[in-house]
């Protein structure tokens, strides 16, 4: 190997110190003078006149026009403007200097201005696109299962956890962590008041049964409900109630199946039921009017007060009928002290609506009651007509919300914890994929134009081939990591069967 | 050789042995035939050889009379022999380190030499593997899935083994260009092969030249056509670390540098475990083989052995998962072929550290000194004849394009005879060789004129391979959904399109396959993620753009030529439930009559259940297809006409020609006098009319493949109604 001639290590040397000074000075240059076009530009993902969480990550966007280079200013009344020059159309923010404008402008609007220089040198600017940042916060971490568009089969599928104030995702569980193979299965899961001190999931492992896994305090323990009497059928939906201690959950006897035209995944439900777990006694009680053996009792989830447990009901019907059944959305009063029943009551009738209800999720404060109406069955997120409703519970009556709805499937919902935020899962680009929204929910009771979960590469919806759902907000992380929760399901030391108490 | 003479290495034509033999040493003899002392000899081999001045003559002790005579001077007298006599007390060290620092120049040497032969090497591989390698089948055999950009490597990045996952998959992105899978071997077999070449020559004396050859014919073998390479590149990956160790032990002149190496080395393994999971092992194993063996460090021999045992079990602290046996064996192939191809992937695996254990006990223990010269030669030749024998098979894989596999990859590639004669090469009747004889068929327009020219079973469920027993099976996915694409069942192929992406992930096929069906159901936008996603694999970019392009001008793709002939055939009703083949295949010629491989399914299906009602409702939309009745169709109305005593309706007498009238003639006349002994029946008839539908009435089996076991099975033959 030669050696390195002295005067070429200076050179190199030079070379470096002049980059590094010479790159933080590099800003891209906005042109002054351009041709105004009377539109707006087409961008990727669509975030105009959206209304986004003061603390989330930079929202990266392509600009869909043909150009040679593209230059995005960002700016709002408050603060230096940012700006963002690339030669690919893919604008990505620095993020210091998003953040920093953000917390300028909370509460305000600021404007994207996007200007592009044609092959001919000259620019073209767009008319500028509002956004408006909101008061407040969203909750700083998503959870969400991430999984392929499957049907029956699968290898690999996890829940993850996403901070929205930067880009990183780590997963809470794979199922490789319980799986020898690929017979494991994460299902649903959920969380107390959005906060992960009390979480709860269901997996499914050939190698390690069906077992609940709750987590309080940051212990996790596992336990097979299935086992209690109650139904051979392993835990589905779940809701933690307030309290800490109670966790109301389904099973479900479903099945999917599929149709020769259009969308052609859907589920039947063949029979659910619903029940309440004791985690502090290792105890399963449930009552005729959430176990209706006439019924199927589906989707539990607790009033934010702990009062009321709602749930979606239907008439048992053949599958013949599969397109007349239909859920009713309903609740029953229950003392979390005494472990007490009322009787359950209609909130709104599938033959009032002509819809079927699922997914019930009661604001924070406990007035709004958001909710899918979809055109049959309890599986909304394989029906492209499903959207999103909620009901004022002061002055009830349901109402779409317009303004977050596509034509395709939107479901699996969920709500900040300070009540003005919505994340869901929409399937809006194309009806297969799901992606999740965080939709600003006002006081008023008006959702707004939802802006897709922000990513490093503006560009990743585009091919991204996995789908999202059940986007479950927290405001800490998760205090379990895959591998803790991994090797409590393979150490097998499931709690005793839990006893079954019927009301 | 004159006093102060250089002299390049290469002219002692026994250094080899010399320099890597075991228990044999180097010395330097001064003119007046006497040995130096040791130490200076020590110092000197210390050096590069290249860099000494030879100013005295160069020697061996030979340890036996057969080697003295092969020696370069043999003229050395016995008492020469008495050598130990000069050796200080740590002449083992000192010996150890000189052949340590042999090999290190070796591979400098190595080096030098590659600068001109390796291009040449390449060169001369690359084209030998050229006409060798079968590219395409490889991309069909063994898909793999490969997206560019950060997200998707993310998913290989929580598994322990993940990232080599990731690179074998984009390896296999190579096959898509011959060259460039070609290339691709090309490099992957020279490393394999200086690799073991590298380790081996460590072990035991001589060059290793040529037995390290049979490493890289062996994974060519086996990856020509038994495994992925994801099954191979961990195991190279692992015994490259270890060559790696190797050489850089052999490197510092004093002891911390050395125990540097080697903390370091021990430390990097458990990344290292992380990155190529059961590669881990062979790094592991072989620096314990080349520490308790060629070092004789007991202590780092069991460190390497301990960190082998104890890394997985660590790391699965931070990378849970609990099968044992994966934490350890991931990436490596299990027995699940023949006994031949078994034999071959142990040997790929065992080769390099069985190789390097057997290279140093034959050394240590002068196996070559002991042997007769004759015995020795004949090693040498059953050596390169083995070797000879792998390098044949590899040529003879090319040739060999029998079996349903091939048939499937020719099938795919749009071959449907060349498959179907595939599939003749080497028949039997199992669910997966009759499925895609009867798909072949069809796609070649010959199913009702030859499907009993295959094995058959009388039954129709392998037409559309419905047993659910199969449904988790790699690839099944894949002929579902063609199948159903074809037959018009567009949901139902989206159905399995969606299987096959969950099940094999973003590859090519799959990608292209969700793009299509997307697009035939009038869902343009989710298409176009499919094909996005197409865009990112290495070497579909510009595919992927001309499918961009055909969207934005018709997002409809009423041009392209597969939308156009499968949109016509599209279902129009909803069908929900579980429904038999019959009302499958009637539901598409509901939603199109003119469905040809629908309604020669439907006959299909009709013939192998031997369902004569069913066969007769079909008959009058016989001649909607043919103008002349396919051979089985003939014969099928014969057997119909023999039963029932007349044609089913909307068919005549003309249907049938003299030819197949008077066949059936001559077959009643053979069958009849033997109807009730079915082993009769089924000598005299299998030679003429083995492939003819009576033939398979009679038997239910065609006469290809296994002649039943008429004692066994006393209901074959004779059974059926005529």
């Amino acid at each position: 190997m030669k050696p390195c001639h002295p005067n070429r290590r200076s050179l190199a040397a030079t070379l470096v110190l002049t980059v590094l000074l010479v790159l933080p000075a590099c800003k891209a240059h906005w042109p002054e003078k351009a041709q105004s076009v009377s539109r707006r530009p087409v961008l990727y993902p669509d975030y105009g006149d959206t209304v986004i969480a003061p603390n989330v990550a930079p929202l990266n966007f392509k600009i869909k026009e043909s150009a040679v280079r593209f230059l995005a200013r960002i700016a709002g009344e408050k603060g230096d403007a940012v700006e963002v020059s690339t030669r690919d159309g893919r604008i990505v923010f620095p993020e210091r200097a998003w953040k920093r404008l953000m917390a300028q402008n909370r509460g305000a609007a600021v404007w994207v201005t996007i200007t592009v220089q044609d092959n001919d040198g000259a620019y073209r600017r767009f008319e500028p696109v509002r956004i408006d940042i909101a008061r407040e916060d969203v909750d700083r971490y998503v959870v969400y299962r991430l999984i392929p568009p499957m049907d029956h089969f699968w290898v690999k599928m996890g829940i993850y956890q996403r901070d929205l104030e930067g880009f990183s995702e780590r997963p809470i569980i794979e199922n490789q962590n319980f799986s020898v193979g690929s017979d494991g299965c994460v299902n649903c899961h959920s969380f107390r008041r959005n906060r992960p001190d009390r979480m709860s999931l269901q997996i499914r492992s050939g190698s390690f049964g069906k077992p609940m896994i709750v987590i309080k305090d940051g212990v996790a323990r596992t336990v097979d409900t299935s086992a209690s009497g109650f139904s051979k059928s392993p835990a589905a939906y779940q809701s933690w109630h307030p309290d800490g201690r109670h966790i109301a959950y389904s099973v479900n006897k479903v099945m999917p199946l599929e149709h020769t035209i259009g969308e052609h995944r859907d589920v039947w439900d063949d029979d659910s039921d619903l029940a309440v777990y004791d985690t502090d006694t290792n105890q399963v009680s449930t009552t005729h009017d959430i176990a209706d053996p006439d019924r199927r009792e589906t989707w539990p989830s607790w009033s934010a007060d702990g009062r009321y447990l709602y749930f979606c009901s239907a008439p048992q019907l053949p599958m013949t009928q599969l397109h007349e059944v239909k859920y009713d959305l309903m609740r029953i009063p229950y003392d979390a002290a005494t472990g007490t029943w009322g009787k359950r009551e209609t909130i709104l009738s599938a033959a009032d609506t002509g819809m079927s209800a699922a997914q019930p999720k009661e604001s924070p404060d406990g007035r709004w009651l958001l909710f899918t109406l979809s055109d049959h069955g309890n599986f909304p997120v394989f029906q492209p007509t499903s959207d999103l409703y909620v009901i004022d519970l002061k002055s009830g009556g349901p109402k779409s919300l317009t303004a977050l709805n596509s034509r395709w499937a939107d479901s699996w919902h969920s709500w900040s914890s300070n009540g003005r935020w919505i994340a869901f899962a929409s399937k809006r680009e194309g009806g297969v994929l799901a992606r999740i929204y965080f939709s600003y929910f006002d006081r008023n009771g008006q959702a707004h134009k939802p802006f897709a979960m922000p990513q490093e590469d503006p560009s990743f919806y585009e091919s991204c081939t996995m789908t999202y759902n059940i986007p479950e907000l927290i405001i800490e992380p998760a205090p379990v990591s895959a591998s803790q929760l991994g090797r409590v399901i393979a150490a097998k030391t499931t709690l005793p069967a839990p006893s079954l108490v019927r009301k | 050789m004159k006093p102060g003479c250089r002299l390049p290495l290469s002219y002692f034509p026994n250094r080899s042995p010399v320099l890597s033999g075991i228990g044999v040493e180097l010395y330097l003899i001064d003119p007046k035939e006497r040995l130096v002392t040791p130490e200076f000899q020590v110092e000197r081999h210390a050096l590069p050889l290249r860099q000494v001045n030879v100013d005295i003559r160069l020697a061996r002790l030979e340890w036996s009379r057969q080697d003295a005579r092969r020696s370069d001077i043999a003229s050395i007298p016995y008492r020469a022999h008495h050598a130990t006599v000069f050796l200080p007390r740590n002449m083992r060290a000192r010996r150890e380190k000189a052949r340590l620092t042999s090999a290190s120049e070796r591979d400098r040497t190595l080096v030098q030499r590659m600068k001109l032969h390796l291009p040449l090497a390449a060169a001369c591989l690359y084209a030998g593997l050229w006409p060798l390698m079968d590219v395409g089948f490889l991309a069909h055999r063994f898909p793999a899935p490969f997206l560019t950009g950060a997200a998707f490597f993310q998913r290989y990045a929580h598994v322990v083994g993940g990232p080599v996952e990731y690179s074998a998959n984009f390896f296999s992105q190579t096959y898509s260009r011959h060259w460039a899978g070609v290339l691709a071997f090309t490099l992957f077999a020279l490393a394999a092969w200086a690799t073991a070449r590298g380790i081996l020559r460590r072990f035991s004396p001589g060059s290793c030249n040529w037995p390290a050859a049979t490493f890289p014919i062996l994974i060519l073998v086996l990856a020509s056509r038994n495994i992925g390479v994801l099954y191979i590149l961990p195991m190279v990956a692992g015994l490259a670390a270890a060559w790696l160790y190797m050489a850089l032990c052999e490197k510092p002149r004093n002891r911390w540098a050395h125990s540097a190496v080697v903390v370091l080395f021990l430390i990097a393994s458990i990344p290292l475990y992380y990155l190529l999971a059961s590669g881990f092992l062979y790094l592991c194993a072989t620096c314990a083989l080349f520490e308790l063996l060629i070092r004789r460090r007991w202590i780092l021999g069991l460190a390497w052995i301990a960190f082998g045992a104890a890394a997985p079990y660590g790391v699965s602290y931070l990378l849970y998962e609990p099968d044992i046996v994966s934490r350890y064996f991931r990436w490596m192939r299990m027995p699940e072929f023949d006994a031949g191809t078994n034999s071959l992937i142990a040997g790929m695996y065992l080769f390099v550290p069985a190789g390097a254990v057997v290279g140093f006990l034959a050394g240590r223990f002068r196996v070559a000194d002991r042997i007769a010269p004759r015995f020795r030669l004949a090693v040498r030749v059953v050596g390169f004849a083995a070797l000879a024998f792998l390098a044949s098979r590899l040529v003879a894989l090319q040739f060999d394009k029998s079996g349903w596999i091939y048939a499937d990859y020719l099938l795919d590639d749009g071959r449907p005879d060349e498959a179907l004669a595939s599939l003749a090469q080497s028949p039997n009747d199992t669910d997966p060789v009759r499925f895609l004889t009867f798909y072949a068929l069809a796609r070649a327009g010959r199913l009702p004129w030859e499907m009993f020219h295959y094995p058959q079973l009388p039954s129709s469920d392998a037409l559309l391979f419905r047993d659910s027993k199969w449904d988790t099976v790699p690839g099944i996915a894949d002929w579902r959904s063609d199948l159903c694409l074809e037959l018009g069942r567009v949901s139902e192929s989206q159905r399995w399109a969606h299987e096959a992406l969950a099940v094999e992930g973003e590859t090519p096929r799959v990608l292209e396959r969700m793009a299509l069906v997307y697009i035939l159901n009038g869902n343009p936008d989710a298409s176009r993620t499919f094909v996005r996603a197409l865009e990112k694999v290495p070497f579909q970019g510009a595919r992927a753009q001309q499918y961009l392009a055909s969207l934005d001008r018709d997002p409809a793709m009423r041009a392209d030529p597969l939308v156009a002939r499968i949109q016509p055939l599209m279902l129009r009703q909803d069908y929900v439930g579980t429904w038999s083949t019959e009302q499958i295949l009637q539901q598409c010629l509901e939603a199109n009559p003119s469905n040809r491989m629908a309604f020669e399914y439907l006959l299909a299906h009709y013939l192998l259940t031997s369902d004569v009602e069913g066969f007769a409702r079909l008959a009058p939309r016989l001649k909607d297809f043919y103008g002349e009745m396919p051979t089985h169709v003939q014969e099928a109305l014969l057997s119909f006409r023999n039963v029932n005593g007349s044609m089913p309706p909307g068919v005549d007498g003309s249907a049938i020609s003299r030819e197949t009238e008077a066949r059936f003639q001559n077959f009643i006349d053979i069958y009849l006098p033997r109807q009730n002994s079915p082993e009769a029946a089924w000598a005299a008839l299998a030679p003429v009319f083995g492939k003819t539908y009576w033939f398979f009435y009679i038997f239910g089996r065609t006469a290809v493949g296994q002649p039943p076991d008429f004692r066994a099975d006393g209901s074959q033959g004779a059974g059926r109604p005529q």
